[in-house]
């Protein structure tokens, strides 16, 4: 039986964090983006630049996740999310595994996030390593059976704002530009994805009032509902769609 | 008429490889950026030996464009722990002495190498490796200082791993001024050509010192004076400073 003790003391070697996050998302449709016309003004208008001070101005950031699941892809198919984030150029020397374990999903998601920080060459060991937080936990909490090994790919292009508002809540909300590829190797792009999310990292309830208003503001700024599918789940699918399409070929 | 980029064997041999690295891993890849790196040094250490290859010119500025616009998108970390801006202009950034003595000091005195003060090309050509990535750092009396072994080719795609040389503990920045720990500028760099006439490419890469891209005005003073070189042959890629 797996233990269920949860570890002591610092990872090995590494820097961990535990946070929460409660999160929104709307999808948005490939036509209704245009680079040209500044991604960076795509909020211009919503309650997010009306009702909150930019505490900076947007930034674009970009990044790889290879999605990690067992072969029923429990993980995935629950709609929790367990990833190595991989950066590029000044960054990629850092990776992160990460685990976003969803605890309760109403009018947003409700997350529990761990993060360890890994080298690149640490990343193969990593993913199977239940003395690493994300991994270790996932065992415990009995979200995942079997060997663990990568699913999907996702790079992502988001340019990312913080504002704040009048009684010093934070919140965070980005334009997410996505393309799924297939863990195989030689796997051209199989999908595209683009999202807004807003998210705040406090459980303070004056937090949580906050984030229900922004998200019915932004239902009807954006017209349309809230999206329920994590980008994972929308990542396994597109490669369920191409291993589906090449088997057929 | 000038050969055109495509006509260039060189260029057009790197265009070739990106492509298919795109293709398979995505524009905006590691892989990608790796080999517009790879390409920028490629083509300046032709571009040293003919200094009147315009085609090669022109690609050098491009990449140069097209490398920092990466650099400016690939996010900070975090702003780290473990150092402290002691001064704004000039920047001095001083790394935490009871962290270095715990983490570093032993695996510097077991591997009984230390970094070389560079004072002039000759200097840099006689024990660097050309071509090759080595780290370094301006200290706070803005001296250049190399650490004399180079990284490796996975190392400089996937990160400095662990160095076996030093029992596990890679080699960091902090290492290279052990006795007062404060830098001006800190990074990689890469020297090309000769002692009588070379090229530098450098960055800020150094994730204990996280250099804000006001210290590549220190830096490239510094390689005015020691490799005897104008602006145009110095490239200096700039890390983004941790936000909020």
């Amino acid at each position: 039986m797996t233990n269920t003790i949860p570890p002591t003391g610092p990872a090995p070697g590494g820097l961990s964090t535990v946070g929460v996050e409660h999160e929104c998302k709307w999808e948005l449709a490939g036509d209704e983006l245009h680079e040209a016309d500044g991604l960076d003004r795509f909020f211009e208008g919503s309650v997010l630049s009306t009702a909150l001070t930019p505490l900076r101005r947007p930034l674009t950031f970009v990044s790889s996740t290879v999605y990690i699941d067992d072969a029923a892809r429990s993980l995935t198919r629950a709609g929790h999310t367990l990833g190595v984030v991989v950066n590029v150029a000044s960054a990629s020397h850092v990776c992160w595994l990460t685990l976003k374990q969803a605890v309760r999903r109403h009018a947003w998601r409700d997350g529990l996030e761990l993060a360890e920080r890994l080298t690149p060459a640490e990343v193969p060991q990593a993913i199977n390593d239940e003395a690493r937080l994300p991994v270790g936990h996932a065992r415990r909490c009995r979200l995942v059976d079997g060997p663990l090994a990568p699913v999907a790919v996702a790079t992502q292009r988001r340019v990312k704002s913080l504002a704040r508002s009048a009684d010093g809540v934070e919140v965070a909300y980005s334009l997410d530009l996505v393309t799924f590829r297939s863990p195989d190797a030689h796997c051209p792009p199989i999908g595209t994805y683009s999202c807004v999310e807003v998210e705040v990292n406090s459980s303070a309830p004056h937090a949580l009032r906050l984030l229900g208003e922004l998200a019915d503001s932004m239902d009807q700024w954006l017209g349309r509902p809230r999206a329920r599918l994590t980008k994972a789940q929308h990542a396994l699918a597109a490669v369920e769609r191409h291993t589906l399409m090449e088997t057929a070929a | 008429m000038g050969l055109t980029d495509m006509d260039h064997p060189l260029l057009a041999r790197y265009a070739e490889i990106r492509a298919e690295a795109a293709e398979q891993y995505g524009p905006d890849s590691q892989a990608v950026v790796f080999l517009l790196y790879e390409e920028l040094l490629s083509v300046r250490a032709v571009l040293v030996q003919d200094r009147s290859a315009n085609t090669l010119g022109r690609r050098v500025r491009e990449l140069a464009t097209g490398i920092q616009q990466r650099y400016e998108t690939s996010g900070m970390v975090d702003s780290g722990r473990d150092h402290w801006l002691l001064s704004q202009n000039p920047v001095l950034i001083e790394y935490d002495r009871e962290v270095f003595e715990r983490r570093y000091r032993a695996a510097l005195d077991a591997c009984g190498v230390s970094a070389l003060h560079l004072t002039t090309a000759t200097d840099a050509f006689t024990h660097l490796r050309p071509g090759c990535t080595h780290i370094y750092v301006v200290d706070d009396e803005s001296r250049l200082l190399v650490w004399p072994e180079p990284f490796s080719l996975a190392e400089m795609v996937f990160g400095r791993a662990p160095d076996q040389r030093l029992q596990g503990t890679r080699v960091v920045h902090p290492m290279l001024v052990p006795d007062r720990l404060r830098v001006r500028a800190a990074g990689e760099l890469v020297v090309l050509g000769g002692p009588a006439d070379c090229m530098v490419v450098a960055n800020m890469k150094s994730g204990h010192f996280r250099p804000p891209p006001a210290c590549a005005d220190v830096l490239r003073e510094v390689l005015r004076e020691v490799f005897a070189v104008s602006d145009e042959d110095i490239d200096i890629f700039t890390v983004p400073q941790p936000q909020l």
